[in-house]
């Protein structure tokens, strides 16, 4: 569904793209502060926390997703205006893989489903990012491997938790947020931010992501 | 709109998990003008059958088939009839993928047109048959292909039966009253590549939950 272009005053968009299996797939996060982000700042956002996010420390991400996983791309995009900067930090070499060992890795459309909660209700306040490089260990052993175990699930969570913390380090009035285009069956005219205070699970089921297969297109 | 479709019968093959349920319908033509019960028994019997021979030995042991229902679709009041797979034939290969993985597999229908062909979705793959994370393995993926064949020619090789056929419910945008359908000539695939199913997964129908014991 295209539409105009919709300001979103101070945030920046972040994406996380990865290869897997040929296929090109993306977790997407917004991120506010006080001022547009200029050039430098996408650059430290992209490089100095979100690359050190999946790099470094015990609740790393590229710690929880399989070698099939590489991390090659993190791109910068500030949205005040459709001529903001624009800042893509190309990972060095072929990209990071994951750490897990892609013996057992699922189809790319198998994923799990990390919500991000702002304490509001409503659609406009709720995000969700879909994880990249599922492995069979990661799943349940009992019944149908339809679920993951909630070891991995709270891993996941402690991750993403992990980013969110790091991104309210950077200084005052950084925040993770979830970033709403839309709302009551129209565009809005400038989107409206609201702060990511943590991830959760919904349930331990395994969830679905049929264009993250290898030559599923849109 | 209900549709009738001339010398059509449906059968749905009813699988379960531990958390979920999940279908492939086919479709069977008879020569006679209508569907006898004693005809829907010996295909629902022919189906039974071929999972027990040749199907569930190239499914994941986490799914198992539980019930068959026919339906007549010759008229809006035609016969529905259930069986019930006692003991229910549980597939038989180790380490099973979660049940949005699964596999296209392509009904030739001798015939062009676009959206014509049918499409079945193959239920309970596992680990073992996949070749890297998205493809499964050309072996794996012909002794599946080689199942849905035999599953075509039994099915032919019925009497008073036709053959297993695709119905056109919508041809050009419309849903016409009387259904046209096709005999299949035989199943192939298109590709090697991973095909999803969502609504396999736990959660995700957005129909009723089959309650599991």
């Amino acid at each position: 569904m295209s539409h105009p272009f919709i300001p979103a005053p101070n945030t920046a968009l972040v994406e996380m793209v990865y290869g897997y299996e040929g296929q090109i797939i993306e977790n997407t996060f917004h991120v506010v502060r006080n001022s547009p982000f200029d050039a430098s700042a996408l650059q430290s956002l992209t490089q100095n926390v979100f690359d050190v996010w999946d790099s470094t420390g015990t609740a790393r991400f590229s710690a929880q997703r399989t070698a099939d996983s590489v991390l090659t791309q993190v791109k910068g995009r500030a949205l005040d205006t459709n001529s903001s900067p624009v800042y893509i930090y190309t990972l060095p070499g072929s990209g990071r893989p994951g750490v897990i060992s892609s013996q057992g890795s699922l189809p790319g459309n198998c994923t799990f489903a990390i919500t991000l909660q702002t304490g509001l209700a409503g659609r406009s306040y709720r995000g969700r990012i879909f994880i990249p490089g599922l492995n069979y260990a990661m799943l349940q052993t009992s019944g149908a491997r339809n679920l993951v175990s909630a070891a991995q699930a709270n891993a996941w969570i402690a991750s993403v938790n992990s980013l969110i913390a790091q991104i309210a380090a950077i200084g005052s009035g950084y925040h993770l947020v979830v970033t709403s285009y839309y709302n009551n069956h129209a565009w809005r005219t400038t989107a409206v931010n609201s702060i990511v205070l943590n991830a959760a699970y919904a349930d331990l089921a395994v969830d679905s992501q049929r264009r993250r297969l290898a030559y599923r297109g849109a | 709109m209900s549709q009738v479709v001339p010398a059509v019968a449906r059968f749905e093959m009813r699988y379960r998990t531990t958390d979920n349920t999940m279908e492939n319908v086919y479709y069977v033509r008879t020569s006679s003008s209508v569907w006898a019960e004693a005809d829907l028994d010996a295909v629902s019997a022919a189906l039974q059958d071929w999972e027990t021979s040749d199907a569930h030995t190239v499914r994941s042991s986490a799914v198992s088939l539980y019930e068959i229902v026919a339906t007549d679709l010759t008229s809006l009041f035609g016969i529905r009839k259930s069986y019930d797979v006692s003991p229910p034939i549980v597939g038989t290969l180790a380490n099973p993928l979660p049940m949005n993985a699964t596999l296209a597999l392509k009904a030739d229908i001798g015939r062009r047109g676009r959206g014509t062909a049918g499409r079945s979705f193959w239920i309970g793959l596992a680990d073992g048959q996949l070749n890297g994370p998205d493809q499964i393995a050309p072996v794996s993926a012909d002794l599946i292909l080689s199942a849905m064949n035999v599953l075509v020619s039994t099915i032919a090789g019925l009497t008073p039966i036709e053959g297993m056929c695709i119905p056109h419910f919508v041809v050009d945008h419309v849903r016409p009253p009387s259904v046209q359908a096709d005999i299949i000539v035989k199943y192939v695939l298109s590709d090697f590549y991973l095909d999803s199913q969502r609504d396999r997964l736990p959660g995700h129908k957005k129909h009723k939950r089959y309650p599991i014991a």
